[in-house]
């Protein structure tokens, strides 16, 4: 096969970094973006992009870490260069407290952040509710502008982008030869994947500049995430609820619960409401499956799922995807080269 | 009983209202004006970036660690008020690096979660090979000057836009109290040695990213004279100049090559930031604060002096110890003048 056409189906955070590995894992493909939305208008640049993994319960945990690792690495080179500024990342350091002592006082990333510990005394005197905390430091990944970075080198490698809502991927077997499914909470609908459901969450942006450090509450509902322009102040977890309308009286909750952390940010300005469904289940779908219809086969390669820890597993998941894809090609002309015997 | 105090930068604004948030209420008839030839945002404190962090020792100097560590103390305690965005005050963490171990600096109970930094920290900034990571406070006094002129101002604290040329000028218009808080210049209104212009340059740029404070430190050439990157509520301060004995108050676009590419070395995204501005200014360096007490004889009378100048590089970090100490020095001038009774002795 001289250049397998591969259609990737979603251009979030996933469907972006899936084809930019697709192009650097197999120069020959040619890859084609296919999507209903793109950035701004994602689930991804809904979240804030902070590099502190969600775990999922379906997955191994030296699964889950390699991902975080990987992708950790892959930010953190990105920073460490010019191009962070306009790839949107950067570190940020910052304190998660708890009410109560967690079971796990180590979490299994607690080696890949830096320089990970548990808070002193002086420290949690500012979170008074609070008994137990960590501090780190992690990278974010503000979007749009990664988003951006991402599109923009995936245009310099040759990678084609089409809006486009695709209600089948049996659609595209006439185009292409391998669908890279990545498309997040799409999907329940795509592929009809009951066990995908939409964790919603609700988040405000606001102008607070003088904030530097991200706080967040163990329990993952509240939290103050510092970005290069705005903080993201959250959140909501409504398993099962579609809406992304905007709930006036859950900005007001999330507003208050984050000024009793940072009584400082009753001073922010220009406040952005957003809603995110996040596509969550017990883990993450990174599979391959050959799909047949009326002695048609297609390729599918799944990389959705992510939940709320899509950042935070992003590159890792897509390289794995990639690998998944690699595999296709070989089965591909493992078969046409059988065919011509 | 009348008091002037003559400086309107950092030491000079939060002493007045130190001293007048003590004794106004025990002394009604206290009269207070502050004399200045330059207010914010001309003043020495307005072009710092507003970093709380001493030096790296304090030479022994003890008196100045407790005014440092009380300093911290204070604004960590405004920190959760509704005044603090106001103040231009926020936490900030943030990075000193070195290219050798060092000792622990005296300041590193006072500041929250220090720590020395891990080898994959040391990665981000190479040539550095030790370091420490803590959590402090970033005081903006071109924010923190108006607050305090707005809350002098409320409690019907005068302003006069003047330069004063002597203490006897002061006296003679029947000041009883002058607190010197001149800064870099206190030497035109006594000649003092031992205080000599540490002159600094910055580069402010637009850089938002930048989330934490990061100072270099050389050893051998001293405090300031490496590249340190300061992120503000609005820009990013650059710097690593200091030139003991240089009046300069102009800047130099060898300093600003120096400051430039040092600081994109140390982090090369910088090369995209905006300049927005440049600014040079003078600390008012010595070998220790001088804060204290002088007696002035005028004519029959006794004038008293409070000087508190001599801050050097870390007015900020020390202002309120300082501001405490002078208040202190000024209840034993009133009760001296038996203005206000002794403390009670416990029987």
């Amino acid at each position: 096969m001289a250049a397998p056409k591969v259609a990737v189906v979603g251009a979030g955070v996933i469907g972006l970094s899936t084809a930019l590995c697709i192009t650097e894992t197999c120069p020959s493909c040619s890859v084609t973006i296919l999507s209903e939305q793109f950035s701004p208008n994602t689930t991804s640049d809904v979240a804030a992009g902070m590099l502190i993994p969600h775990t999922y319960p379906g997955t191994p945990t030296h699964v889950q870490k390699q991902w975080f690792k990987e992708t950790f690495t892959y930010l953190f080179a990105i920073n460490n260069s010019p191009e962070a500024p306009e790839a949107g990342i950067h570190l940020v350091s910052g304190w998660q407290v708890f009410k109560n002592t967690p079971k796990e006082e180590l979490p299994f990333w607690s080696d890949v952040v830096l320089g990970f510990r548990t808070m002193s005394e002086a420290e949690l005197q500012k979170f008074p509710q609070h008994r137990f905390g960590q501090a780190f430091t992690t990278l974010k990944c503000d979007c749009p502008p990664y988003l951006l970075w991402l599109e923009k080198r995936l245009k310099a490698s040759g990678v084609q982008m089409y809006t486009r809502k695709v209600a089948d991927l049996w659609e595209l077997h006439r185009e292409y030869h391998i669908v890279v499914n990545c498309a997040g909470i799409g999907a329940h609908q795509l592929v009809g994947d009951e066990k995908l459901f939409p964790v919603r969450g609700q988040v405000l942006k606001v102008h607070a500049p003088w904030v530097k450090n991200f706080i967040r509450d163990g329990d993952g509902l509240t939290y103050i995430y510092p970005g290069i322009h705005r903080v993201t102040l959250g959140g909501t977890r409504e398993k099962e609820n579609w809406s992304l309308t905007p709930d006036s009286s859950t900005t007001k909750d999330i507003f208050d619960r984050c000024c009793s952390f940072e009584p400082s940010l009753q001073g922010a300005q220009d406040i952005k409401v957003k809603v995110g469904l996040r596509p969550s289940r017990q883990c993450v779908r990174l599979q391959r499956e050959v799909w047949s219809q009326g002695g048609v086969k297609l390729p599918v390669v799944h990389n959705y799922g992510h939940g709320a820890g899509g950042f935070s597993v992003h590159r890792g998941t897509a390289k794995e995807a990639a690998r998944l894809v690699g595999e296709c090609i070989a089965a591909l002309q493992g078969s046409s080269s059988k065919a011509k015997l | 009983m009348r008091v002037a105090v003559i400086g309107a930068g950092v030491i000079g604004l939060s002493t007045a209202l130190r001293i007048h948030e003590q004794y106004h209420s025990l002394v009604p008839s206290l009269e207070m004006k502050i004399y200045a030839d330059r207010y914010t945002p001309h003043t020495t404190s307005d072009g710092a970036a507003g970093l709380w962090q001493p030096y790296l020792s304090d030479h022994g100097n003890l008196q100045e660690t407790l005014w440092n560590k009380e300093t911290f103390d204070y604004l960590l305690g405004h920190l959760g008020s509704p005044a603090a965005k106001e103040m231009g005050l926020f936490l900030i963490s943030g990075y000193n690096l070195f290219t050798q171990p060092v000792p622990d600096p005296p300041w590193k109970n006072i500041v929250l979660g220090f720590r020395k930094l891990t080898p994959k920290e040391l990665e981000l900034f190479p040539g550095y090979s030790y370091g420490w990571f803590n959590t402090a406070l970033m005081l903006e006094c071109r924010r923190y000057l108006p607050w305090l002129t707005k809350r002098l101002t409320q409690r019907g604290v005068k302003f006069f836009h003047k330069k004063v040329g002597s203490f006897q000028e002061m006296f003679a218009q029947g000041v009883d109290v002058v607190i010197n808080c001149t800064g870099v210049r206190a030497g035109e209104l006594q000649p003092d040695p031992e205080l000599q212009p540490g002159r600094g340059q910055v580069i402010k740029v637009l850089a938002p990213w930048v989330k934490h404070f990061i100072i270099t430190h050389d050893i051998k050439s001293g405090i300031y004279t490496s590249p340190y990157v300061i992120p503000g509520s609005e820009f990013t301060v650059l710097g690593g100049i200091y030139q003991h004995g240089n009046w300069n108050e102009e800047n130099s676009a060898q300093d600003h090559k120096t400051i430039w590419e040092s600081c994109c070395r140390l982090l090369p995204a910088l090369q995209e930031a905006k300049i927005v501005e440049e600014w040079s200014g003078l600390r008012p360096a010595r070998p220790c604060v001088r804060l204290e007490r002088e007696s002035i004889h005028h004519g029959h009378f006794q004038a008293e002096v409070i000087h508190n100048y001599g801050h050097g590089g870390f007015g900020i970090t020390i202002h309120w110890g300082c501001a405490m100490a002078a208040a202190r020095l000024f209840g034993t001038i009133l009760q001296e003048k038996k203005l206000i009774s002794p403390p009670q002795t416990r029987l």
